[in-house]
């Protein structure tokens, strides 16, 4: 039973994190295409967000590894 | 967090009963600080050398000390350091026999209670206890102050969480997913071998990068809530 809730936190956690992902990289493509010369600023608030989604994906990976590693049941 | 190779050096050192033995990790962060030391002090000497230091400045400079607004000198060097310390850090686990001393959650929630400690006090030294009524934003109606001061305080402290916990779950995350391409190179049927391997590589790459990003997202919040309790926040 723990490796189905351990499988099912990071499944549903890199579902929400790819969605978000997409949008993150979707509206920084069309930001450059409209103004090509904020290149540089706009690099960094993609990697900004990158981080922040990323690390969602990452604590749900953190907790499934928990529970495998907890004997319990 | 001991390697898988041996069972990690240990010396122990107990000073009035409590264990602060020295491990694997600890090495590493001293040979992190050495680092540092011979680069930015002792290296200083070379023209070369200064040229390398400019870039880190410059990129420092732009990236960081711009969103914490003052000029102060002190916050530049505290920030160039912490940046380049969890940088060290981060990478020392991409070494053969090396383990990264941010992947311990207790490196990392050491150097976020850290960060946390620093702005709570540096905001109080600039604006007193009008540091703490920032949390309120002006005209809200005395009823809901009830549910409203709970939750800012709540959001307060989840900022030093996710910081410690971000570090930690993307060097820890990437160190065990390492780990378990190498089972399978080790599982994989012979003539099959290269398919994981290659998978090794590509993440170990991956790791690098993860490791410049993670480095920068740490200092970058460091310097945005210590921005914005030195500044004032409303």
């Amino acid at each position: 039973m723990e490796s189905l809730a351990a499988g099912l936190a990071i499944g549903l956690a890199a579902l929400g994190v790819s969605f978000s992902l997409a949008i993150v990289y979707f509206k920084t493509l069309d930001s450059v295409t409209r103004q090509p010369d904020l290149l540089g600023s706009f690099r960094v608030l993609m990697f900004i967000g990158f981080a922040f989604i990323e690390a969602i994906a990452l604590y749900a990976l953190v907790i499934s590894f928990m529970i495998l590693s907890s004997h319990a049941g | 967090m001991a390697s898988e190779h041996h069972s990690g050096l240990l010396i122990p050192f107990h000073p009035f009963g409590m264990d602060m033995s020295i491990s694997h990790a600890v090495f590493i962060m001293w040979g992190t600080c050495a680092l540092i030391f011979l680069f930015f002090v002792v290296a200083n000497k070379f023209k070369r050398f200064r040229q390398i230091e400019g870039f880190i400045f410059d990129f420092v400079q732009d990236a960081f000390a711009s969103s914490l607004k003052t000029k102060s000198k002190l916050w530049f060097s505290f920030l160039l350091t912490l940046f380049v310390f969890i940088l060290l850090n981060n990478l020392s686990g991409l070494l053969p026999g090396g383990e990264s001393p941010t992947s311990n959650i207790n490196v990392t929630a050491a150097m976020a209670i850290l960060i946390f400690l620093i702005a709570q006090i540096s905001g109080f030294v600039s604006h007193g206890f009008h540091h703490f009524q920032n949390l309120i934003p002006a005209g809200l109606p005395k009823v809901m102050l009830v549910f409203f001061i709970p939750l800012e305080i709540i959001s307060q402290l989840a900022r030093p969480f996710s910081l410690a916990v971000r570090l930690f779950a993307n060097m820890f995350a990437g160190h065990k997913v390492l780990t378990i391409f190498l089972s399978l190179v080790i599982l994989c049927q012979p003539l099959l071998k290269f398919l994981p391997f290659t998978g090794v590589v590509l993440i170990s790459f991956f790791e690098i990068f993860v490791a410049f990003i993670q480095s920068f997202i740490f200092t970058y919040l460091a310097s945005f809530y210590i921005g914005e309790a030195v500044s004032g926040q409303h």
